[in-house]
């Protein structure tokens, strides 16, 4: 192929569908060995390196796809034979390493490079371990080729190619029928010149009284396509079509060459007819007796031929499946000439570099991701394909242009339902058309906002997988739970949660969890555990990672701060939570030795940057001895949000719904000031702080005495305080947009909206607002 | 316009098929499975088929011999990965016309392709 | 949107503060609006005056009067805001009128002399002369850069 332009998109394809299937294998594999049992997932992981193996072939990528190729025999011979006994451990590693190298290969490919040198060590690894298999099963495999072979001995005879009168031909007298010589040659590097022939032969035979070929065995025979490809093959036969129609149908032979079809007089024909069948001396009855009978494919003659087999038609069904698993010993060493054979042109030897990740696509209705834990009938892909749920790819921009627009709609529905002239106007009928208008609305706004949204499973399998990794190395008992994994959030979430949270697993089994021998010593009878859990709360998502490890000491934290001039006042005044703060500071560590997993514990202080960008905090908490726990909270950041108005002054607030338990005037209950000055309210007997947003936000305000404006209770976390504004001004739902990065960061401010009217409001983030 | 109804479990193949084709003024229809391949065919009477014969469920040669069912004439070029020799051959007697291996040239396929139309 | 101009080098966008001409290379002038209505956000430097809605996206704008130390002045109907664009990030200016857009040669641009005022110094990328009067032209980038210590910084 020389087309370039073309490739780009076969390359952004290749790695698109490789990736899936990656990924959908990784968690088969893994699936099996928790389970101990392979058998459900055999069948969709042979398919699964199938095409894997395909696919790489098209593109060139012979690394891949040998790895494919032997990961697929390796999966075959245990699909079909019963009686192995597979040691799980061993073809996950094997598999997982397979994985790697695609991984890492695939990822090089988007990067604009060539993928990996092809891993030799790994392919005979694999094939070795195939061979061991074979050779434990060796016996009842040799039984059966004898007693094949046997059968086989006996039928050495002599059929003509294949002749099923067709009506039309045999029904002619033979004076209108017309002998013809046809030879040609295959052109070089097609493969297969013997069953290539073997199509030639079968498609013209329902059209000819009878023919012969020479080579006269052209199925079973490997060295018939030696002699074809030195020799050429040619075809004599008789049939009542016309020459148009038989120099039609030999137009149709691809790769043909030198293609020759000459009329031939019924004599030559005849006597070559004899000299074919060796029956020079017999009579012409006979040899039409013997083309009137049922003729089948020819069978093997020569005594050296390996592979014997009986040609009837409907043996082919089950007899397929017994040769395929003889051609597990297909010499391998003809693959990679075969592929060096067909590469002559430079397929996907150009750097493409193109850029995935504008075009990055996202399927449309969840992919039904599995749940590792659910041992439901697990489907094979294919399957799930032809059942009622189709998928299709859409490109993000097209997705984000959807997203902005049904923002709009939202506005613009304000708009019209909030307008002015409407203001104390009395429609009953269009109250009722708008009601419905916002319902469907609603509904659009949430199905487009799901499409965003995808299940945490795929992070946290990766989770499962650098766990297994981490604790072989490091040599300790660790059990690994999940929960929450069908979890959604954002897409965007998905790409960035990733790298901290496995920074924060790295940390937990390098240094929280300790080492099995340790654990004995101080008498901790329990399993070492860490649980990754994922859960919405209050309009958040809470990702955690806990462990029953050593926890982490204070009093080391305090004493490394100090040494570096860090604190700010007294050891004693730090609260425990202000204390791990300080393991979020670069370059903070009291790690002695750095490890090849986590560094220096330096990476806390990126984990800290990288939730922030995603609007996110992050909180530690650990008992000394005990475990910790590091959890991260991430807004869903959803677009639209219902959210109470207020305002202080020309300013005007926005406050999330779910953050507001009540709201009332401050005239009705008592308001006491404490020794430094701290404003409180009591309700129903409990104390809550007053803010003040005047005060907060340095907003110039008519209204400053309590009783003149209106406070409204915000929770969050558990925390609670009363925010004091002008006043109330209503329900409304908003676009969320981002602030500029051009201004500075407040605290309780989490974005702007802008209102029906054109007005901008400011977001309150209640979780600024009650962590004081 | 010719049609083309390419049957492949693998979105990759079917895609690049299509875009050989499509650049070759052919009308492209792409079936995911047997039953697809059977299905589609009836619809759109495509000139010729290629079908991969290593599908799950219904297999591609079970797709042939239907297909030929509906339609002696039908042109089916069978597309396969080496060391199948035998599923090869039994979709010729099934019907097939010919066949090529996987990995092809663009070349190849088109050639194949065109000379049975 | 800006003109599609063939070149836009050496094209500025010339406006007046407090009876002086300024100008900005064009190819970061991304709009230029009457005045309108600018939405307080809290706890920002004093030069920063807020956000506006521009045609949906939300803009922070500025002004330079207070950004060069001057005093603050009462936006009248021909206060303008020029909008900026640098590497995605949208600010726009507040200024007193907008002049022109005109071609300055780069033979008439000579180097800023010293002001009194450092903070003036470093948002000046130029003299320029338009029509025989001088023409300050500011340099986008240190306008546009957000902290004030980044206005200050001495590397030159």
């Amino acid at each position: 192929m020389t087309d370039t332009p073309k490739l780009e998109p076969m390359l952004e394809m290749y790695v698109y569908e490789t990736i899936q299937l990656i990924d959908r294998l990784e968690q088969l594999i893994m699936d099996s060995e928790v389970s101990g049992d392979l058998s459900e997932g055999m069948e969709e992981i042979f398919r699964i390196m199938h095409t894997i193996k395909g696919n790489s072939m098209m593109m060139m990528f012979e690394g891949i796809a040998e790895l494919g190729h032997v990961t697929e025999d390796l999966f075959d011979y245990l699909r079909k034979t019963e009686s192995v006994q597979p040691d799980y451990e061993k073809i996950t590693d094997l598999v997982l390493d397979g994985i790697d190298h695609i991984k890492t290969s695939v990822h090089q490919l988007q990067e604009g490079d060539d993928p990996l040198e092809k891993p030799e060590g790994l392919i005979d690894e694999i094939k070795e371990y195939l061979d061991s298999l074979t050779f434990m099963n060796l016996d009842d495999a040799t039984i059966a080729e004898d007693e094949k072979d046997e059968s086989d001995q006996d039928k050495q005879k002599y059929y003509i190619a294949p002749v099923k009168g067709d009506e039309k031909t045999t029904s002619k007298p033979p004076e209108t029928l017309r002998a013809y010589e046809v030879v040609f040659r295959f052109s070089e590097g097609c493969e297969m010149e013997n069953i290539r022939a073997f199509s030639v032969v079968h498609g013209f035979k329902d059209n000819s009284v009878d023919m012969l070929h020479i080579p006269k065995e052209i199925v079973e025979d490997e060295n018939a396509i030696d002699e074809i490809k030195q020799n050429g093959f040619k075809m004599l036969f008789r049939t009542g079509d016309s020459d148009e129609s038989v120099r039609a149908y030999f137009d149709t032979v691809a790769f043909s060459e030198g293609m020759s079809i000459n009329l031939m007089s019924n004599e030559d024909y005849d006597r070559a007819l004899r000299t074919y069948l060796g029956l020079d001396d017999v009579s012409e009855d006979a040899v039409e007796a013997l083309e009137q009978s049922e003729i089948i494919e020819p069978e093997i003659i020569e005594p050296e031929t390996i592979e014997a087999e009986s040609m009837k038609p409907d043996a082919f069904v089950d007899e397929n499946v017994q040769v395929e698993s003889d051609a597990v010993s297909t010499p391998m060493e003809d693959l990679p000439s075969q592929v060096a054979d067909t590469i002559e042109n430079e397929i996907g030897k150009d750097k493409q570099g193109e850029n995935l990740d504008e075009n990055q696509k996202i399927d449309v209705e969840k992919q039904g991701i599995q749940k590792s834990t659910d041992k439901k009938t697990k489907k094979s892909k294919p399957e799930v394909k032809s059942s009622a749920q189709n998928y299709i790819s859409v490109g993000i921009p097209k997705v984000d242009k959807l997203m902005d627009l049904v923002g709009e709609l939202v506005v613009s529905e304000s708009m019209v339902t909030r307008n002015p002239d409407l203001v104390d106007v009395q429609l009953e009928n269009f109250d009722k058309a708008v009601r419905q208008h916002r319902i469907i609305i609603n509904e659009l706004q949430d199905i487009v906002m799901s499409i965003r949204m995808m299940p945490l499973a795929m992070t946290f399998q990766k989770m499962n997988r650098l766990v297994r990794d981490m604790k072989k190395k490091v040599g300790k008992d660790i059990d690994f739970e999940l929960r929450g994994q069908e979890t959604e959030v954002d897409k965007n979430v998905i790409e960035q949660i990733g790298d901290p949270l496995m920074h924060i697993i790295r940390n937990s089994i390098d240094h929280g969890i300790e080492s099995n021998d340790l654990r004995e010593e101080r008498g901790k009878k329990e399993r070492a555990k860490i649980v990754l859990e994922a859960k919405h709360s209050g309009g958040d998502v809470w990702i955690t990672v806990k462990d029953n490890g050593q926890g982490i000491d204070p009093e080391k934290i305090l004493s490394k701060a100090e040494t570096r001039g860090l604190l700010l006042k007294p050891k004693e005044e730090y609260s425990d939570r202000e204390v791990y703060n300080f393991l979020f500071h670069s370059g903070f560590s009291t790690k002695e030795k750095v490890t090849e997993f986590s560094g220096r514990g330096v990476g806390l202080d990126v984990v800290a940057r990288n939730v922030e960008a995603l609007g996110g905090t992050i909180i530690i908490d650990s008992e000394v001895g005990r475990g910790s726990e590091f959890a991260i909270r991430i807004p869903l950041t959803l677009a639209i949000i219902d959210g109470m108005m207020m305002s202080v002054n020309k300013s005007i607030f926005v406050l999330p719904i779910t953050a507001i338990k009540e709201s009332f005037s401050a005239k009705e209950h008592d308001v006491i000031v404490d020794p430094e000055g701290n404003e409180m309210c009591m309700i129903r007997g409990v104390c809550y702080p007053i803010l003040r947003l005047h005060n907060r936000f340095e907003i110039n305000t008519e209204c400053r005495d309590i009783n003149d404006g209106i406070l409204i209770m915000t929770e969050y976390d558990g925390n609670v305080s009363l925010l004091f504004a002008d006043a109330i001004l209503g329900e409304q739902q908003v676009v969320v947009k981002n602030l500029s990065s051009f201004l500075e960061k407040v605290d309780g401010i989490s974005g702007c909206a802008l209102l029906g009217d054109g007005r901008i409001s400011l977001i309150l983030d209640p979780a600024g607002l009650v962590n004081m | 316009m010719k049609k083309l109804l390419v049957v492949d479990d693998a979105e990759f193949m079917r895609r690049s098929l299509k875009l050989i084709f499509e650049s070759e003024s052919f009308e492209v229809i792409e079936a995911e499975d047997g039953y697809a391949a059977v299905k589609l065919f009836k619809q759109h009477a495509p000139d010729v088929v290629t079908m991969d014969i290593n599908m799950p469920g219904k297999t591609g040669i079970e797709a042939i011999k239907e297909i030929k069912a509906i339609d002696p004439s039908a042109k089916i070029i069978v597309v396969t990965a080496m060391g199948t020799e035998e599923m090869i051959r039994e979709s010729i007697q099934q019907g097939a016309s010919n066949f090529i291996i996987k990995p092809f040239e663009e070349d190849q396929i088109k050639e194949v392709v065109k000379k049975l139309v | 949107m800006s003109e599609v101009i063939d070149t836009q080098k050496g094209k500025y966008l010339t406006f007046e503060i407090d009876g002086d001409a300024y100008g900005l290379e064009i190819q970061h002038v991304d709009d230029i609006i009457g005045i309108q209505e600018i939405t307080e956000v809290p706890r920002q430097p004093e030069y920063v005056q807020g956000v506006i809605n521009l045609r949906g996206k939300i803009v922070p704008t500025m002004d330079v009067r207070i950004r060069f130390g001057k005093d603050y002045r009462d936006y009248d109907d021909r206060t303008c805001i020029v909008v900026l664009d640098m590497k995605g990030t949208s600010v726009g200016i507040v200024v007193d009128r907008v002049l022109e857009v005109t071609q300055i040669s780069e033979d008439t641009i000579s180097e800023p002399p010293g002001f009194e005022n450092e903070s003036d110094k470093k948002f000046i990328a130029g003299i320029g002369k338009y029509e025989n009067e001088p023409v300050i032209l500011l340099d986008c980038n240190r306008l546009l850069s957000q902290s004030e210590s980044d206005a200050f910084s001495t590397t030159e």
